[in-house]
């Protein structure tokens, strides 16, 4: 049999994030993401692919925004891999967010694997103008 | 002078050189002030590589490969993907939105693979969710295993 020859393939663009201690076996990315500020919020767009609603874990803990996503589709375990990639590992994604965001206005959405999490500003973070006498 | 700008050199009076993960950086050190210890300050960025193959996961089974690649943000109808002797070119372009407010980035992902021999091409299907596409490239008839009674 020809091994499939895949051309032009980059390394895998994620690193693998920390392991979670021995117990839990679970593995994750930090997943792609960027943040976009604007006026009264921020917006945190993550790359989640192959994770569906159900799968996603969202908290926030003093003030650290933490993202888990878990992926809806294992490999049926007849079907052999023939590459080594991290395709099946979790996602990870922690941010300090601190006391800048309005906790209880975060919401979140996602579609066609991207999460988008929009953190409304607290008042007094908003740019304001001085005006000048 | 010195108290009032302890974060210049971060945050203010350093021109953008061009450099994506500097000016990443820029945007965490706003967000999150004065806790670097806590940045994933080597996240990367959904907009900056221009022509990027995406990330792919190939597996075989009796009866077909199976390759999935990770392309979120898409449309099903945004991506092309063709087989032509032997070789499946995938192409897509994705739009984000921008950091300035209001106006559109777009790149591209764009891969061609080789197809292993014994494959029946035309049979070839395709599927887009979550993001991810899967393409699933049955056998040929005289490729897959066959079993041998033994007498």
């Amino acid at each position: 049999m020809t091994l499939l020859n895949i051309l032009s393939k980059e390394p895998a663009s994620n690193e693998v994030a920390d392991k979670k201690p021995a117990k839990t076996q679970t593995r994750y990315f930090r997943p792609r993401y960027q943040i976009l500020d604007t006026e009264n919020a921020y917006s945190i767009e993550v790359d989640v692919p192959g994770v569906a609603k159900s799968g996603l874990e969202i908290t926030l803990e003093d003030g650290v925004l933490e993202v888990v996503g878990n992926r809806s589709w294992k490999a049926p375990e007849d079907w052999k891999s023939i590459d080594n990639s991290y395709s099946e590992v979790a996602y990870r994604l922690r941010l300090a967010i601190g006391d800048s965001v309005n906790d209880g206005g975060i919401e979140a959405e996602v579609e066609d694997g991207v999460l988008r999490i929009t953190l409304p500003k607290v008042e007094d973070k908003k740019p304001r103008k001085i005006s000048v006498k | 002078m010195k108290y009032l700008s302890p974060f210049t050199r971060r945050d203010g009076l350093v021109s953008f050189s061009g450099d994506p993960f500097r000016e990443i950086e820029r945007e965490f050190e706003k967000l999150f002030g004065s806790w670097p210890s806590l940045f994933e300050s080597n996240g990367s960025s959904l907009t900056f590589d221009s022509d990027r193959s995406p990330v792919s996961s190939w597996y075989e089974n009796d009866d077909a490969y199976v390759a999935r690649f990770e392309l979120p943000g898409l449309k099903a109808k945004d991506i092309e993907l063709e087989i032509k002797d032997g070789t499946l070119s995938l192409s897509a372009e994705r739009k984000t939105r921008s950091k300035k407010e209001k106006s559109e980035a777009s790149y591209s992902y764009r891969q061609s693979l080789s197809l292993p021999d014994g494959v029946n091409e035309a049979d070839a299907s395709a599927s887009y969710e979550d993001g991810i596409l899967a393409v699933n490239i049955p056998k040929a008839e005289k490729a897959k295993p066959r079993r041998i009674a033994i007498k």
